[in-house]
């Protein structure tokens, strides 16, 4: 069964041409992008700036329109789906910035309760101030929280705002892009281990957008590469970080730094040289050729097709099995 | 520089507080801290948001927000760095110490080509002229491994990516071969890849020329790639220090062993749920009379809230300020 699901995927932002008249032309951003999620599952996304994993992320949901391909809600083409507007109870979004994401203005009962104005018009004052408090203390935030405001709150305790605020049309998926990258370390474990629980208990499913492969590892069911808009790799959780089958999932896994020094030391004096292409200038060939410590000259020419490895997907010429 | 020769250490810093006045009263972010570092050493100081981390770099030089004030003592080469005057700081900062920090874009002059702000402390600190000081901005471009340095030299910042901007930042800090090297988050707003080319260029560079580095960080990780030794800070306070590798196979401060076991990893087994440490970091307000730890603390005793634990030597080099570790 699936909840979401692409087809060929192709995202695009319009950008101005060269000098002051050039012909406006579409920067893609997102190519080819195919995946499934079943309900209760996560999926992680990975990959560095400019890899186009937010601009997916948004158009998973549909806040960007898709220039290219489908996005599946529970089976249903999601540009033609009757009433989206509405049907947004069901697919949410929490962002990186917990603090920029709520209105100073609004107390939190407010912010938390705001959405149930589009998706159940209907409702009376007290059902709604009941709401807020019950998604409030979902996220572990007491009931007084509700009349305090956004600049009374510490991060981790904003980002747990922006979650009550996703949970409170009971959705069946949340979108999450890079939800711990502005918190500190102890408050990271804690938000990622209330989105686990939440996804148990509610039977969540998450898209779970970061750089970080070590948060990935621990919230993921499956594990997706992006590089320059493109997959380059798709596999389940621990095959993935059991073996990494694309030079760049490689690079990616070799680079992160962990608190072990013994560890470390070996790994001194090991980076990757070089930078990725620029996205304004995709290369012909493979994303990472000009990275990659296994490059030949057909991975600057041919872009290689991502192709099955029992049940993973990787891109690159060079993968025996 | 005959203090430098007796104690064997590059910088010595006593009980070092730093405070700013608000409108609400007195804020201290940093409370008597006292540590030391070697010639040529890498120091972590590790701590979250609000454990005083960047202001003790700040305060070292002499860059601290008009309502701050240092107090203590910080002996680099036999010079109080807190008693000099704004202009004799002139002649170590840039000259024996320098600095790099988080965000390499805000700290780059967008109107001035690189290879223009390179020259420019070579020709202020060391006298030379315009070619010579160019020429050694240029070969210091090649050193950090920026392609093409000759050209990269005549450009803008805006020109470079973020890793490479901050390669310059690296390139400008060391260009004048300081003997210690200030560096606050140097690799936090770049991506993973990048940030490991980052780390293996600073640790080669302390290598060659001798500097020594302290680096403020929040991430475990990068502090087990670069570092010798490290300093777990928490509320403005020193909770542990030691030797990296020591310290991080047995924590003896239960903050630092919750920091551990809240940070995911890559090499472990996994576990159904993160380990947390519950409550949130201090932000401002007052000094507690106790353990600034102790609000969060799990294993706290009722001393905690009352009795400020000294910093107490648990083994070789190691220290930690925990009533727990002390009475064990």
């Amino acid at each position: 069964m699936t909840l979401l699901q692409t087809r060929n995927l192709d995202v695009g932002y319009p950008v101005s041409g060269a000098g002051l008249f050039g012909k406006s032309r579409i920067l893609q951003v997102v190519q080819d992008v195919s995946l499934s999620l079943p309900p209760g599952q996560t999926l992680g996304i990975v990959g560095e700036s400019g890899c186009g994993k937010s601009t997916l992320g948004r158009a998973l949901i549909r806040l960007i329109a898709p220039s290219g391909g489908q996005v599946l809600w529970d089976g249903a083409d999601l540009a033609t789906l009757p009433n989206l507007r509405r049907r947004r109870a069901e697919l949410q979004i929490i962002f990186q910035d917990p603090v920029a994401a709520l209105d100073p203005r609004m107390t939190l009962g407010r912010i938390v309760s705001r959405p149930l104005a589009t998706f159940q018009p209907n409702l009376t004052r007290a059902e709604i101030a009941a709401r807020a408090v019950q998604a409030l203390a979902r996220v572990g935030l007491s009931a007084d929280f509700a009349n305090r405001y956004p600049h009374e709150l510490s991060g981790g305790q904003a980002q747990r705002v922006s979650i009550a605020r996703a949970l409170i049309g009971q959705p069946r998926l949340i979108v999450c892009d890079e939800p711990v990258s502005a918190l500190d370390v102890s408050i990271q474990a804690q938000v990622i281990n209330l989105l686990m629980d939440l996804q148990e208990s509610m039977g969540l499913a998450l898209v779970f957008i970061s750089h970080n492969l070590a948060v990935v590892r621990h919230i993921s069911h499956q594990v997706m590469v992006m590089c320059l808009g493109r997959v380059v790799e798709r596999a389940p959780r621990d095959a993935f970080y059991a073996r990494p089958l694309h030079p760049y999932s490689q690079a990616l896994m070799q680079a992160i730094p962990e608190p072990d020094p013994a560890r470390e030391r070996q790994r001194r004096g090991q980076s990757l040289p070089g930078e990725l292409p620029s996205v304004l200038n995709p290369p012909p060939g493979c994303v990472f050729a000009s990275r990659c410590p296994l490059a030949q000259p057909r991975c600057h020419i041919e872009r290689p097709p991502l192709r099955d490895f029992g049940n993973r997907q990787a891109a690159c010429h060079f993968i025996e099995v | 520089m005959p203090l430098t020769q007796m104690t064997g250490n590059l910088l010595d810093v006593r009980d070092l507080s730093v405070s700013f006045r608000l409108a609400g009263g007195v804020m201290t972010a940093v409370d008597r801290v006292s540590f030391t570092v070697k010639p040529g050493e890498v120091l972590g100081i590790v701590g979250e948001s609000g454990s005083g981390k960047s202001q003790i770099l700040f305060s070292l030089m002499g860059l601290l927000a008009t309502n701050g004030r240092a107090t203590g003592q910080a002996m680099l080469q036999g010079q109080d760095l807190l008693a000099l005057s704004p202009r004799a700081l002139d002649g170590v900062r840039g000259v024996t110490m320098s600095m790099i920090f988080q965000d390499p874009m805000t700290s780059l002059n967008p109107y001035k080509r690189v290879g223009d702000q390179l020259a420019e402390g070579l020709r202020a600190h060391k006298g030379l002229d315009r070619t010579a000081a160019w020429q050694a901005a240029v070969q210091m471009l090649d050193r950090v491994r920026i392609p093409d340095a000759a050209m990269c030299a005549t450009r803008y910042p805006h020109e470079f990516s973020g890793g490479m901007r901050q390669r310059v930042m690296i390139a400008m800090a060391l260009l004048v071969r300081p003997a210690l090297l200030l560096a606050d988050e140097p690799t936090t707003a770049l991506d993973v890849t990048i940030q490991a080319q980052v780390l293996d260029l600073m640790a080669d560079l302390a290598r060659d020329i001798g500097t020594a580095i302290i680096l403020v960080t929040h991430d475990l990780g990068v502090v087990a790639r670069l570092c010798d030794r490290l300093i777990v800070l928490y509320g403005g306070r020193i909770m542990e220090e030691g030797s990296a590798e020591p310290l991080f196979a047995a924590p003896a401060h239960p903050y630092s062993s919750g920091l551990l076991h809240a940070t995911p990893r890559l090499g472990d087994g996994l576990t159904p749920r993160l380990g947390t440490i519950p409550g949130t970091p201090r932000s401002g307000g007052a000094m507690l009379p106790g353990c600034p730890f102790a609000p969060r603390c799990t294993v706290k005793l009722p001393v905690c809230d009352t009795l400020q634990p000294p910093l107490t030597a648990i083994g070789p080099g190691r220290a930690a300020a925990c009533h727990l570790t002390g009475a064990a």
